[in-house]
């Protein structure tokens, strides 16, 4: 039996893997069909059984020529760039405060809670605002909506990043010859610039993906991306491969990036209650 | 080289106070050792002088210049972290140039000085490195020479020493020791291990709850503790406490073990104590000196290498002696052993009170109260 | 240990307290003031105000009721799917050595996609006509229709699934990947089963891991939209209508925004708990 033993260990191991890939099949037939589907000639597109085609690029061509598509992608990205960039300048100072002046754990908390609204709350006075100051419609108002979930996660992950300096660093400098303040842009900032990355990014991706407060809030010419998509809602095959087309652009870019800051995200997402 | 004043230091964090009135000079180029139990104050203290934290109440002057409400950047300083507190983003140089250019120093004095330093202490390869890229050594050592190249008036040491392994321990230990017989600044060093401070300090300042226990010279400090705590503290292995009363000029222990004459000490409950060094064999003192002849059994015996730790059961008291291999000759664990003890080097402290009770030529020289 | 530099404390946190004030605190405040008037968008210049009157009128309103009992069913139903395939699939990754970050990058991938993308997939793949999936399904002898009213509210939390395990597997790995090591190897060298192990060691010592992500992923299961707004559109009947949309279609449909924002102050109460439960149990750590 002895002889076995590592055998047996390595079927198991076989077995476990084989179930980890039934897993990783189940997560990427989606993927794999919404691209094939991209390529179907429209005629095909509606038709399940079809695998085997002659590649048409025509829906490629249908959306990013003919379609609005591409200003939507470019609301989108104004969106959440001006979003993440407007966070991380009143988010990263105020992290680095709570996590240097010992702060309550409830004053650290409340900006979790914050994270945590439930967006039918901030919606309906927001809309109300907006529409009032004739914003509605404009990307100024989604950006002001964002504003509202961004924060927080941009904040509550910077707290973590900033926990893991240690505070003999700025001390050094604050003896090197630097004010407090100083220290915190010169050394500090620096030094957690990962973080900053990936609390950009992290901020940028949920912005990227909101289509709650983007469908009341804009329309027409302004809407994002998600909305638009959100508008393919009919079962004819010219939409269909239109739709495939551009959800494929919502989600690839995404996946890209958020390859990037998947071991960050624990931090980012439990606070201080998970560390990776 | 300025000296250093520190009058009637009183730190809190919130109700705890935590530092309680320090009155302490240190000398111009003077290497001073704080040294303590964890929890001490010291690592406080330091962080005091260096104005990372605000004393409660007092002063601080360096020379003469009152720096209590200066920040860190004004009272020229440098410190020495216990991790080292390299910036990770920069390189060696940057590191070290960091706070001459804070200073506006001119970039020809900064890179002529940074070389300089580096090549001191032997670092002028590691220039271009990131600090994750050096052992621990050679982080120490930057960290150093980050501090020297700066020329303050005072340098601040946090336990620079304990995160190195033994070995490299003893290394840097005198090679810190050749860098301030050069330097000759003054310099504050805070340290949880007694041997680094004896072995380092000019003078050494045992802190314990917060308050200064004793200050004085390694010597001093080693052959003259002025309570219990910084005798049991100081020496390892620490020294034997017998309890015990005085009358008649007579201390008797309380199992009646050791019995001493004693000259022109009061009566009462005190406690013995005998450093382990000096619980002798015979044949190591000369007649007049055997104050006292104990017959022991001997209960383990802990080889050192050129000496032993030996535990000796007198009736029922443990009693741990230091002697020199060459004596383990003949003898074994549960065999008896003859030791005796030079009554000068007793030391008598007050049962009650802790305090040192004989007091000698020594003692009144210093005016250390008993 | 630092002596607090409030000025600078203060200073620093500023802009965020500012920003904040203005983009939450008074939508907040707004919201409280309009869920207490008959505020219709279409009737602007007539607000009138109706006390808690909003409020009361919940008491009875059968379709708040039901989106109520949709979204909590709809959240223990998915996030305990969720939690268990992502306790599997953390388990099991911990054990794989070989591939581990290229399996767990791919697993965790739907998890960063917008949910309306998601949505309009499954409702394609799972549709009865032209699904690929029905299709598949059909040739080996079973006919299920997803979205019809029996199904619908599972398909949707089976999308949830899909979509959010990954966030399960990411909070348990990472639970599962900072447990010392120490007790797991005294309990092998003591002789406890694998069984034992699991129950005795790694599930104490995960329970606080196993509260977070669970309270974190139940609060966000609470704001389901996308799903119901990508296929279902609460139906049919009223059979998938989650609170959100309720409030979306009371609000922007029907333009009644003062009961819209008394339902969704009763969603904050609800929210307000959970995080207080979480705040708790983070504490605890």
């Amino acid at each position: 039996m002895e002889r076995f033993q590592h055998l047996r260990g390595r079927t198991s191991n076989l077995f476990l893997e084989s179930l980890l890939i039934v897993a990783l099949a189940v997560v990427l037939f989606p993927f794999v069909w919404i691209f094939v589907t991209s390529l179907k000639p429209p005629d095909l597109v509606a038709v399940p059984d079809v695998w085997i085609f002659e590649i048409s690029g025509i829906n490629w061509r249908n959306v990013l020529l003919e379609s609005n598509i591409p200003q939507n992608i470019i609301n989108s990205l104004v969106v959440g760039v001006v979003t993440v960039l407007i966070a991380l300048a009143v988010g990263c100072p105020a992290a680095y405060s709570f996590s240097r002046f010992k702060s309550s754990a409830a004053t650290r908390f409340s900006i979790l809670a914050a994270e945590m609204m439930p967006p039918a709350i901030m919606i309906l006075p927001i809309f109300l605002l907006l529409y009032q100051l004739s914003l509605i419609d404009t990307l100024w108002g989604v950006i002001l909506a964002h504003l509202t979930f961004v924060i927080p996660v941009v904040t509550w992950f910077l707290i973590g990043f900033f926990d893991e300096v240690p505070r003999e660093l700025e001390d050094q400098a604050m003896i090197d010859g630097c004010t407090h303040f100083q220290a915190f842009y010169k050394v500090i900032l620096p030094v957690v610039r990962p973080g900053l990355a990936a609390a950009a990014i992290f901020g940028f991706v949920l912005s990227w993906n909101d289509m709650f407060y983007a469908l009341i809030l804009t329309g027409g010419e302004s809407k994002t991306l998600p909305v638009a998509i959100a508008g393919f809602w009919t079962f004819r095959g010219v939409e269909m491969g239109k739709m495939a087309v551009a959800i494929l652009i919502a989600i690839v870019p995404v996946l890209i990036v958020s390859f990037f800051v998947q071991k960050h995200l624990v931090r980012g997402l439990g606070g201080g209650a998970v560390k990776y | 080289m300025p000296k250093i004043t520190l009058e009637n230091i009183q730190k809190k964090f919130g109700k705890n106070t935590v530092l309680d009135g320090i009155d302490l000079e240190l000398g111009e180029g003077e290497f001073t050792v704080l040294v303590g139990p964890s929890g001490c104050g010291k690592t406080t203290l330091l962080r005091l002088i260096a104005g990372l934290d605000q004393v409660s109440a007092g002063k601080i002057l360096i020379g003469d210049r009152d720096v209590t409400r200066l920040e860190p950047r004004e009272r020229d300083i440098a410190m020495v972290f216990q991790n080292y507190a390299l910036y990770p983003h920069m390189s060696v140089y940057e590191n070290m140039s960091f706070g001459l250019k804070a200073r506006g120093v001119d970039a020809g004095e900064v890179k002529r000085r940074v070389i300089q330093v580096a090549e001191m202490l032997g670092i002028e390869i590691l220039l271009n490195r990131k600090p994750k890229e050096l052992s621990g050594g050679q982080q120490q050592r930057v960290a150093i020479g980050r501090a020297v190249v700066r020329d303050p008036s005072l340098f601040l040491f946090d336990e620079p020493l304990s995160n190195l392994d033994a070995k490299l321990r003893t290394e840097m230990r005198t090679e810190l020791l050749k860098l301030h017989r050069e330097l000759h600044a003054t310099t504050v060093y805070v340290t949880h291990d007694q041997e680094e401070a004896m072995s380092m300090g000019d003078r050494i300042v045992v802190l314990n709850d917060g308050v200064i226990q004793q200050r004085g010279t390694p010597r001093d400090i080693y052959f003259h503790p002025v309570n219990l705590l910084v005798a049991g503290f100081i020496g390892s292995p620490s020294m034997n406490m017998l309890h015990g009363k005085i009358s008649g000029d007579r201390f008797a222990s309380l199992d009646g073990a050791i019995v001493v004459e004693t000259k022109n000490l009061p009566d009462g409950d005190v406690i013995l104590g005998i450093r382990p060094e000096d619980i002798h064999q015979p044949a190591d003192l000369t007649a007049e000196q055997h104050g006292c002849v104990l017959n022991c059994r001997i209960d383990v015996i802990e080889l050192l290498g050129a000496r032993a730790i030996i535990t000796l059961i007198v009736v029922g008291v443990e009693l741990r002696a230091v002697i020199e291999e060459r004596y383990l000759k003949g003898i074994s664990e549960g065999s008896d052993l003859i030791v005796v003890f030079d009554p000068d080097r007793f030391h008598f402290f007050d049962a009650v009170t802790g305090r040192r009770l004989n007091r000698d030529r020594f003692d009144e020289e210093q005016g250390i109260d008993g | 240990m630092q002596k607090p530099d409030l000025s600078l404390q203060y200073r620093l946190m500023l802009p965020l307290a500012v920003v904040l004030l203005a983009v939450m605190a008074y939508p907040l405040i707004f919201s409280a003031w309009i869920s207490l008037h008959d505020y219709r968008l279409t009737r602007l210049t007539d607000v009138q105000f109706r006390g808690w009157q909003n409020y009361l009128g919940l008491i009875e309103n059968q379709q708040f009721w039901t989106a109520i009992t949709n979204t909590m069913t709809f959240v223990v139903g998915a996030v305990s799917m969720e939690f268990v395939l992502g306790f599997s699939l953390a388990l099991l990754l911990h054990r794989v050595r070989r591939f581990q970050n290229f399996y767990r990058a791919i697993l965790l991938s739907p998890m960063f996609i917008t949910p309306i993308a998601v949505g309009l997939m499954f409702r394609f793949l799972l549709n009865i006509q032209l699904g690929v999936i029905p299709h598949y399904l059909d040739k080996i002898g079973i006919y299920v229709d997803w979205f019809g009213i029996d199904l619908a509210l599972f398909s949707l939390m089976l999308i949830d699934t899909w979509q959010w395990t990954p966030f399960m597997l990411l909070m348990l790995l990472a639970g599962l990947e900072s447990l010392p090591k120490a007790p797991f190897e005294a309990a092998r060298v003591d002789g406890a089963s694998p069984w034992l192990i699991f129950r005795r060691i790694t599930l104490p010592m995960m329970r606080p891991v196993i509260l977070v992500a669970l309270i974190i992923r139940g609060l966000d299961a609470f704001k389901v939209f996308e799903y119901v707004y990508a296929i279902t559109r609460g139906g049919p009947g009223d059979s998938t209508e989650t609170i959100l949309f309720h409030i979306y279609k009371v609000g922007f449909r029907f333009f009644r925004m003062g009961e819209a924002a008394s339902m969704a102050y009763v969603l904050i109460v609800i929210t307000l708990i959970l995080v207080t439960a979480l705040y708790w149990s983070m504490k605890r750590r």
